[in-house]
């Protein structure tokens, strides 16, 4: 079924050339977006994907829309760095943001990135040791228990409580 | 049979569109038909979920101009699972911007053989892509993807449309759908919002003098520009003006610029924005002519929209336009502004053509909505063919395949007293089995034997379980012993309370209970048995030939009618010794060519699965009619322990006992799937991933990827779906083992799990993890060992309460 996609693809693709035009999107996003569930943003196909078209393929799955000029050319500079690197930050950067949320959309297979909680975690723990906390047992202690009340506050709070701790 | 239209756009957009006008007419049209049979859908983005329409406020709304567009939505969710065999999905609207694509609702929607059907207004997006935004290009080669594979009925505004269609069929090799050209009516309804007053503007434009109109969007496909081109070459020195109603569409930036700066803009030459029905209507009326230099359209309404109105169109010559137009229409080159000057001159300087022009047009009979949405109607009640075969009022016989004596007579007295209507048997078995049960039978009911010498007549038996029965059954339906209609039963079903026909035949449709969907399939995931392999064979042919996949083998008796089984089998020559499931390619073909004929309910079998831990439910049935007889489940510990196996007089009390033992289990099985799934929609409110959990296998090693933490109940079984990556694919044959510890947060163990052998060729994998007594965190490893190479991986785990919310 895939092939009819792609083949789809290269007819129009082939139509907009003769009057000098571009296709929106990869054939690779294109084809992977054919099996794209609604909201539902699956890592497992991502990993392959070169970064141009894993940035494309992200906020389709993410946000339901391919990178605006403004975006592809923030991302332009990032793109040519590390593949991991990149990944990393792009899901970052997509996953907790306010348009992600508000569409309701959510990230399955991700073996690209830690989760929120152990980057939560790591920042915390990184701040206390700067406080000079008294052991580490305590420290996971007091973690455990900012932690809990931190799962209680609405999801805006706790975006703002991460881009605090971020910035530092 | 319903009819499921999709209308988010239609109450998404802040203004109507053509396509959204088209969609309000066509869709109020249907409900005064047939409102009981159709349901309307709304995509909520945010829950990923259909919900459904108020189709009474929705005629109030958009019929009547009352109530207000927020409150169309109703709280009722419709699960596109829920969608049966015979029901119509119908898309009319611009889905192709929807979040729900079509390439990933349409194959399950066909999977569970439901009708597909398309209006399409055009693919100018696929034909002439550069009159098209990037984005609607791109999302509308997903929709029209889509539904070239998987329409059942393309219904068209015009011919030229289902030829430019057909092209592109034969361009992707896919084979023909069926089409219908409906046409667009003329008499639009006034939108319930717009005021009934003729905008000034309007009024201004009209009183400067006699005006060509151009109606619609203003972008490239549309051609306003030639139009210009011919005004300021001669025409607006002749006195005639011009006026463009219609909004600023994409990529008109530099016509935007050129309008801005003309020395006639507001003299006579206006455009207007924003103009309700009522300014449209107005200006139509009054125009001189309508100019239509389209390069492209699906149908041009704005061509039949003047005619109606008395007032001449001057249109391009391309095909669509022609076949709407007809002699109606006079047509230039879309590319000559001097051609469409010389015609507008022609008519200024002689009025007797124009006057002719414009009689003839007096003449133009509209095609209404009515007639419009009647086309539609019929088309699609054409996709539900007529069942050609009487159905009959009394079904009196049963039909057996069976090889045990044994089983058989005990199952008999149940079926004697339970199914009064049923007055004969024909059994299918080994011709020792006939004299054994001449002799030991002494019922009520009439028994014919097919043997297996009968059937066979020297052909050679599978050896495998399944293909055995499925060859034999096929057989069977040839022999006239088998009324055209009967129930097909196996020999350790046994119906636990009084049955009436209507459970299997009701107002002439037959019920089919199913029990799973049949891909989803997993079995004995170790080791697949031969029931299994049959499933997995079933599923690939049902798949193959577009047959929806749903599973029916429920273990419980069914209704067959011979002369679809035969039809089946002359469709499929050969499938007899393909070893699949009677009872699944039965039901799915009839669904597929019959749908009317069939009503799909879940089914109503106690005891399947005998085991509750064997594999997991998707369906649980709500009542139990049957029973899947398991000897075993009577033994000491089991669940039915101290019943009897045998009938006796007043055996409905214990059957109603057993019923509600079992269901107890049933309950724990739901409670825990429940308390998961409320535990992975958590998991994703915090982190915005879902929980994965994963094994990865390469030559040279193994990994195990697991969530941040899992939730499972406490004492009830969870089933954790894993998906399993194997890089050696299917050249391997070893088994793998998997299996999990609970631990408490000092790493002693609180249970012993389980390891369960696997097989990693398997892309999913289903390991069922009891929980302890609950309100604890502790942690949970996982292990998994293939060959010389074995991991371990551990996770946070919270055992929940029974009923406990996350």
């Amino acid at each position: 079924m895939d092939n009819i996609y792609a083949k789809l693809y290269d007819i129009v693709a082939d139509r907009l050339q003769e009057y000098g035009l571009s296709m929106a999107g990869s054939k690779e996003t294109f084809c992977y977006s054919v099996e794209m569930e609604p909201g539902i943003c699956d890592g497992k196909q991502l990993e392959k994907m070169e970064n141009p078209m894993f940035l494309e393929a992200v906020y389709l799955g993410m946000l339901n829309r391919l990178p605006d000029e403004g975006a592809i050319a923030e991302w332009q500079y990032e793109m040519n760095k590390d593949a991991d690197k990149f990944r990393q930050g792009v899901l970052n950067e997509i996953i907790p943001s306010t348009e992600a949320l508000l569409k309701g959309s959510c990230f399955r297979n991700n073996r690209i990135t830690e989760s929120r909680q152990q980057e939560l975690f790591r920042i915390c723990v990184s701040e206390m040791a700067d406080l000079n906390q008294t052991s580490d047992k305590n420290g996971q202690k007091l973690l455990n228990g900012l932690y809990k009340i931190y799962l209680k506050f609405p999801m805006r709070l706790r975006l703002m409580v991460r881009k605090i701790l971020k910035r530092g | 049979m319903n009819i499921y239209i999709d209308v988010t756009r239609l109450l998404s957009v802040p203004y109507l569109t053509g396509i959204q006008r088209v969609v309000r007419e066509v869709v109020l049209r249907l409900l005064d038909k047939e409102e009981q049979d159709i349901v309307l859908l709304y995509y909520n983005e945010f829950y990923r979920l259909y919900q459904q329409v108020d189709k009474k406020a929705f005629r109030l709304y958009y019929d009547k101009g009352e109530g207000t567009g927020k409150d169309l939505v109703t709280d009722t969710v419709v699960d596109w699972k829920e969608l049966q065999p015979g029901d119509i999905f119908f898309d009319i609207d611009s889905v192709w911007n929807l979040p729900l694509r079509r390439s990933v609702l349409l194959p399950k929607l066909k999977k569970n053989g439901v009708l597909l059907a398309v209006y399409v207004y055009d693919i100018i997006p696929i034909t002439h892509p550069q009159y098209c935004h990037e984005i609607t290009t791109f999302n509308f080669m997903n929709y029209i993807g889509a539904y070239l594979q998987y329409a059942d009925l393309l219904i068209a505004s015009a011919q030229s449309t289902l030829d430019a269609v057909a092209e592109l069929l034969e361009q992707l090799k896919l084979s023909p759908i069926p089409g219908v050209v409906s046409w667009l009516g003329a008499d639009f309804k006034s939108s319930q919002e717009e005021e009934t007053t003729v905008a000034s503007d309007a009024v201004k434009a009209i009183e400067a003098g006699p005006y060509v109109l151009m109606v619609g969007t203003i972008e490239p496909r549309k051609n306003h520009a030639l139009v210009l081109d011919a005004f300021d070459a001669e025409l607006f020195d002749k006195g005639l003006n011009l006026v463009f109603a219609g909004g600023l569409g994409w990529n008109m930036q530099e016509f935007q610029k050129r309008i801005d700066e003309h020395p006639r803009l507001k003299k006579q030459f206006f455009v207007l924005h924003g103009m309700n029905d009522a300014s449209i209507d107005y200006l139509y009326r009054n125009a001189y002519c309508v100019a239509f230099p389209t390069f492209n359209e699906g149908f041009g309404l704005p061509i039949i929209e003047a005619f109606q109105r008395g007032t001449p169109v001057l249109a391009s010559d391309i095909p669509v336009l022609r076949e709407v137009g007809g002699e109606f229409c006079e047509y230039f080159d879309p590319y000559s502004a001097k051609e469409l000057k010389d015609k507008l001159l022609y008519w200024i300087e002689q009025p007797e053509a124009y006057q002719a022009v414009k009689k003839k047009v007096s003449n133009y009979i509209p095609v209404t909505w009515d007639t419009v949405a009647d086309r539609i109607w019929e088309a699609l009640l054409g996709l539900l063919p007529e069942f050609p075969y009487s159905i009959p009022s009394q079904i009196k016989q049963m039909v057996y395949l069976t090889a045990r004596a044994e089983d058989l007579l005990e199952s008999l007295p149940f079926v004697e007293r339970f199914m009064p209507f049923i007055q004969e048997l024909v059994l299918c078995c080994p011709d020792s089995m006939k004299e054994e049960m001449e002799k030991r039978y002494h019922g009520r009911f009439r028994i014919q034997y097919l043997t297996d010498s009968e059937l066979l007549a020297g052909a050679e038996l599978p050896e495998d379980h399944t293909r055995r029965n499925f060859y034999l059954r096929c057989l069977a339906m040839e022999k006239d012993k088998l009324d055209d209609v009967f129930i097909m039963s196996d020999d350790d079903y046994r119906p636990l309370c009084m049955i009436s026909q209507d459970v299997f035949l009701k107002d002439g449709i037959y019920q089919g209970y199913y029990c799973y969907h049949m891909e989803d399939w997993l079995g004995n995931q170790s080791d697949p048995t031969s029931f299994d392999k049959s499933m997995y064979r079933t599923v690939e042919f049902l798949q193959e030939q577009g047959y929806a996949t749903w599973m029916y083998d429920s273990h419980m008796p069914q209704i067959i009618d011979r002369r679809v089984f035969q039809e089946a089998l002359r469709k499929h020559p050969g499938i007899e010794r393909q070893g699949l499931s009677d009872w699944s390619v039965y039901f799915n073909y009839l669904s597929a060519v019959y749908p009317e004929k069939l009503k799909n309910l879940p089914f109503m079998t106690l005891a399947w699965p005998g085991d509750h831990l064997a594999w997991e439910p998707q369906v649980f049935p709500q009542k139990y009619l049957f029973e899947n007889y398991y000897r075993d489940l009577y033994e000491k510990g089991q669940v039915f322990e101290g019943c009897s196996t045998a009938y006796y007089e007043g055996i409905e009390q214990e059957n109603i006992n057993k019923v509600i033992r079992f269901r107890s289990l049933q309950e724990e099985q739901e409670l825990g799937k429940a308390m998961f799934q409320a535990y992975c929609d958590n998991y994703e409110l915090i982190y915005r991933e879902w929980p994965m959990f994963q094994i990865c296998i390469t030559d040279s090693s193994c990994e195990i990827f697991m969530p941040e933490y899992v939730g499972i109940c406490e004492n009830i079984v969870t089933r954790i779906p894993f998906r399993v990556e194997n890089a050696k694919g299917n050249r391997t044959l070893q088994m793998g083992e998997i299996g999990y510890r609970i631990l408490d947060v000092q790493g002693n163990p609180l249970s012993n799990g389980t390891t369960l052998e696997m097989n990693p060729c398997m892309e999913c994998f289903s390991l069922p993890v009891t929980g302890i007594p609950g309100g604890i965190k502790g942690i949970l490893e996982i292990q998994f060992r293939y060959g010389d190479l074995e991991v371990r991986k551990c996770t946070r785990l919270s055992v929940m309460r029974k009923g406990s919310a996350l």
